[in-house]
């Protein structure tokens, strides 16, 4: 009995084992099983992966959700493209190209292909026109993946679905697998360690955390191959589980993308050159190139080579300043181009094509006849062509019944080999030719256009009051087409399309009756309240314009003859010697106000024509004077005593004032002996 | 854009940039002058520049528009003569200021004279400075009194260093254009030279460094070299010569200067504003170009050569 009872448990002791290592068996092949993941995800990783990102997110994007939805049509187009991307390693972060819940299908299992991949997505009735399969472009062939061979492997490829997986039990452990890039079989062996991890709660921030900078930020290292295997021993040190640190909510961290000021310092900019010339009485007096400015290019000047020659382009508000070139001809004909570099290290490039032919009318912000596109019926305008095409535009200019302008050549200033024809005006409209033509520039169309000349634009379409602009039209029958400005039907004074108060302060627009061609403008009264300001600094006073804001306001203007120099004040010890002039008549600011004016030397004056002149009738202040300070102020009016000079406004008055300053100059000596 | 259309313009943007003025003044259609002075090679641009900085309209490059312009408020300049007082209008224009001013002088004289390359001369006479003054008054515009000779007061004779800045001169660059000021015997003029002639330690003088048709200016004095205003430094020169350049006509009351010796700027503005109008470009009975000041008072005639440390020739 005994004996049976220990068979007994034996047998069931085996029987245990048995069904132990089956069912551990059955959870090898389980967890070993490829078809837990699904083969479309290598493609969408592979394609993330080319946009260097967090290798664990990528997998969140792919996995297989039970609440997912389709990602957006755009979404897909996006993807498509990254897939396209020839920079692997470049791109934005997951989080902000792929903002939709990924469903359990990846990308291809949508289609094998990425043509097929829109053309499957067609289904969507909502897709936008463009997406869909008559719309779509020829696809390129799928790309192959980015990546090595063993990331493509699905049992490389390890997802977050595991590990969300096993959040449910904690206490079961994760694989997390990592390929090998040199393409070594992702098996477990002695030189591909296996490591195990722990999943506890939060295990996939874990994860994310820690396993994410060496897919994501090193891949283009060598990764060491992670394998794991469940219950086996851990070979190499394993980390301990962190739970994850509560963080505050990060900014995101700046992009890599070169922002588009960046984007655009890398640019060229391309500009034009017109042509600008200016005609007399006597031909042409002048003809140049006018480089284009616009703020684009900032308001510095910008040196440039033209052909081999270094030019500076002086930067104004539309345009640099014009160029002149003695072989001004041939580079009409064969064009200019100039090159340089803008202030921000962008390169800079305008360019003239060469032609035979130009056409130039008035423009707004240049004096003169500015190159344009075209003729235009009613407009005045100077034609520049060479000889050779000369009868050929000259026949055009009668198709469109230009009559009365004439001929300038090289005998009045036109480059040699061009002949200028002005006062070019048709008066009826061509057909253009299709295609390329160069005659099509000397053909006027038919097309209306309200332009705004003269006046005095302050800015944009803003003109002053007073000056307002010249309304024309041009093109077309204008004769019979009705313009209305402001709503009232204008009238055509001849220089100009008018009605009552178009000139006046505020809004105004002009439209063509039953055309959609219009025209606004505005006319502004200035203000009239200026500041005054210091424009130039000087030790004595602050100058702007005619003004002067002198610093010591106390000083006097005055104007004595030349020979009496010597200006003598009311207080003892002013003195002031006026500068030695070739005149007649001193003026100039005197530091106090003078009450005699003496001769330079009292003692050695002639007596028969010197005076003293009194400028004012001041009694002497401050007779207690310290008389150290004071020995020129006495001696001036001693000396002049002395000599005998008499005063020249000989009023009773005045003699007992000379008397008063006298005696306080003689009283003030006395003291200082 | 005539050059009156020009600085109503200026008048009500009030102050820009360099580039801005340089572009209004692009459409300006102004015939090319025969100027033969130093500015005969300018661009018109700077032509005009000159005009409305000497008459007082527009400030340049000075303190609070560096780089830039700002148009000085309306003033009325004041100078008195034998005939009672006239006044010039300066500063920013609006055509209502204008209209204002011209039925407000009712009973003064208003004249309104056109002047090439510059806005018309606006002038309102009277018998006495005090209707001139009750107008400006009545307008708002600032008033300054005997305003030559108030200018000629306070600014500093052309041998005050005080605010001229020490700079050696260019030693190297192949655009310069290099000028030096040279007086012999009757001939004063800019003379060609290397840039290591006018860099040498040993070389003394005014130099003109040119490039892209920026003049600077190197006055070189012992071993001192500082930047400076040419017109300045000329006369510095000239002082250093004992050369008398001023001509005085006591009977026209005309100043005479040689074309290549304009005053500096503010000198010349305080005898524009003795007549408010610029000086006329005439040819000497030797052919040499000269250039006049009309209207200008024996005074202040003197005061100017004493700010110039010129006598009378």
């Amino acid at each position: 009995m005994k004996a049976l009872v220990i068979l007994l448990a034996a047998a069931a002791s085996v029987g245990f084992v048995v069904w132990l290592l089956g069912r551990r068996s059955r959870r090898r092949q389980d967890s070993q099983r490829p078809a837990e993941f699904p083969v479309s995800r290598k493609s969408d990783f592979v394609s993330d992966l080319s946009a260097d990102r967090d290798a664990l997110a990528l997998a969140v994007q792919t996995e297989q959700s039970p609440h997912g939805r389709e990602p957006p049509m755009a979404e897909v187009e996006r993807t498509f493209s990254e897939t396209e991307n020839q920079k692997p390693l470049e791109g934005e972060s997951l989080e902000s190209t792929t903002p939709y819940e990924p469903n359990g299908r990846g990308l291809a299992e949508h289609a094998p292909n990425n043509g097929g991949l829109i053309a499957e997505s067609t289904t969507n009735a909502e897709m936008p026109p463009y997406l869909r399969p008559e719309n779509s472009m020829p696809a390129p062939p799928f790309s192959p993946p980015l990546t090595p061979e063993p990331f493509q492997k699905p049992e490389n490829v390890q997802t977050e679905t595991a590990v969300d997986e096993m959040r449910e039990d904690s206490s079961i452990e994760a694989h997390l697998s990592c390929p090998d890039p040199d393409g070594i079989p992702s098996v477990p062996s002695a030189a591909t360690p296996d490591v195990t991890v722990d999943v506890l709660s939060g295990a996939s921030e874990f994860v994310r955390e820690e396993v994410s900078g060496e897919i994501g930020g090193e891949l283009a290292q060598p990764v060491p191959p992670i394998h794991s295997a469940l219950g086996q021993t851990i070979e190499t040190p394993v980390p301990r589980y962190r739970p994850p640190t509560p963080r505050r909510p990060q900014p995101r961290p700046a992009t890599i993308q070169p922002s588009s000021l960046d984007r655009a310092s890398q640019k060229e900019v391309s500009l034009e050159i017109r042509v600008r010339l200016m005609l007399d009485r006597a031909g042409l007096r002048e003809i140049g190139f006018l480089p284009v400015h616009t703020p684009e290019v900032g308001e510095s000047d910008v040196d440039v080579k033209c052909g081999e020659a270094s030019l500076r382009l002086v930067a104004q508000e539309d345009w640099y300043q014009d160029l002149q070139f003695d072989d001004i001809g041939t580079r009409l004909q064969q064009g200019v181009e100039l090159r340089g570099n803008l202030q921000d290290g962008r390169r800079a490039r305008w360019l003239l094509s060469g032609r035979d032919l130009y056409i130039l009318a008035t423009h707004p912000r240049a004096s003169g006849f500015v190159s344009t596109n075209r003729l235009m019926v009613g407009r005045s305008h100077v034609v520049l062509c060479t000889p050779e095409i000369l009868p050929r535009v000259e026949e055009m200019l009668g198709m469109s019944r230009c009559q009365g302008y004439s001929r300038v050549d090289d005998d009045q200033g036109v480059p040699q080999r061009w002949i200028a024809l002005r006062d070019v005006k048709p008066t009826a409209a061509i057909s253009l030719d299709l295609g390329d033509n160069l005659f099509n520039a000397v053909k006027p169309t038919p097309d209306i256009e309200i332009e705004l000349e003269g006046g005095v634009c302050l800015r944009h379409q803003i003109w002053l009051a007073g000056y307002p602009p010249t309304i024309k039209l041009f093109g077309g029958s204008n004769s019979a087409q009705k313009v209305f400005i402001d709503g009232k039907e204008a009238d055509d004074l001849g220089d100009g399309l008018v009605i009552d108060g178009y000139d006046l302060p505020g809004p105004h627009t002009v439209h063509c009756d039953g055309l959609p061609v219009s025209r606004s403008y505005s006319v502004e009264e200035p203000s009239e309240s200026w500041d005054r300001w210091p424009a130039y600094q000087f030790t004595q006073a602050d100058i702007c314009g005619p003004l002067v804001c002198a610093r010591d306001a106390s000083k006097v203007l005055l104007s004595v003859p030349m020979t009496n120099p010597l200006l003598i004040g009311a207080e003892p010890g002013q003195v002031f010697r006026c500068p030695s002039r070739s005149v007649s008549v001193w003026k100039g600011y005197v530091p106090f106000d003078p009450v005699w004016a003496l001769p330079s030397q009292p003692l050695i004056c002639d007596k028969k024509t010197a005076r003293i002149i009194q400028l004012n009738d001041a009694r002497v202040v401050n007779k207690g004077a310290k008389p150290k300070r004071t020995p020129t102020w006495c001696n001036a009016l001693l000396d002049a005593s002395r000599k005998g000079l008499s005063l020249q406004n000989g009023s009773l008055e005045a003699k007992a004032l000379w008397v008063e300053y006298k005696k306080v100059a003689r009283n003030i000596r006395r003291a200082w002996k | 854009m005539t050059p009156n259309e020009l600085l109503l313009w200026l008048s009500a943007r009030r102050e820009g940039s360099w580039q801005q003025f340089r572009g209004a003044v692009q459409s300006l259609d102004l015939a090319s002058n025969n100027d033969e002075t130093d500015e005969a090679s300018l661009p018109l641009h700077q032509r005009v520049r000159f005009s409305l900085e000497r008459l007082a309209h527009v400030e340049f490059d000075a303190a609070e528009c560096e780089n830039g312009w700002r148009v000085v408020p309306p003033s009325l300049a004041l100078f008195k003569h034998e005939r009672g007082a006239t006044a010039v209008l300066c500063g920013a224009r609006t055509p209502n200021l204008i209209n204002r001013l011209e039925a407000a002088a009712a009973g003064l004289s208003f004249e309104r004279i056109p002047q090439p390359e510059c806005p018309d001369v606006i002038k309102i006479h009277a018998l006495s400075p005090e209707p001139l003054r009750a107008l400006a008054d009545k307008e708002k515009l600032h008033y300054a009194p005997d305003a030559s000779s108030a200018l000629l007061s306070h600014i500093p004779p052309i041998d005050a260093f005080r605010g001229w800045r020490c700079e050696p001169p260019p030693t190297s660059g192949k655009d310069w254009n290099v000028r030096q000021f040279v007086i012999q015997k009757k001939v004063i003029k800019w003379r060609p030279v290397t840039l290591r002639e006018a860099s040498a330690p040993h070389a003394q003088g005014l130099f003109c460094f040119t490039l892209y048709q920026r003049p600077k200016y190197f006055l070189r004095e012992g071993r001192m070299s500082i930047t400076l205003p040419g017109a300045i430094g000329k006369y510095r020169i000239l002082s250093g010569h004992r050369r008398r350049v001023l001509k005085y006509d006591r009977r026209e009351r005309r100043l005479t200067v040689p074309a290549i010796l304009r005053p500096p700027l503010l000198t010349e503005r305080a005898l524009i504003l003795c007549s408010g109008f610029p000086a006329v470009l005439h040819q000497a009975a030797d052919l040499r170009p000269m250039l006049t000041y009309r209207d200008v008072p024996e005074e202040i005639a003197g005061m100017a050569a004493e700010v110039l440390r010129q006598d009378f020739a």
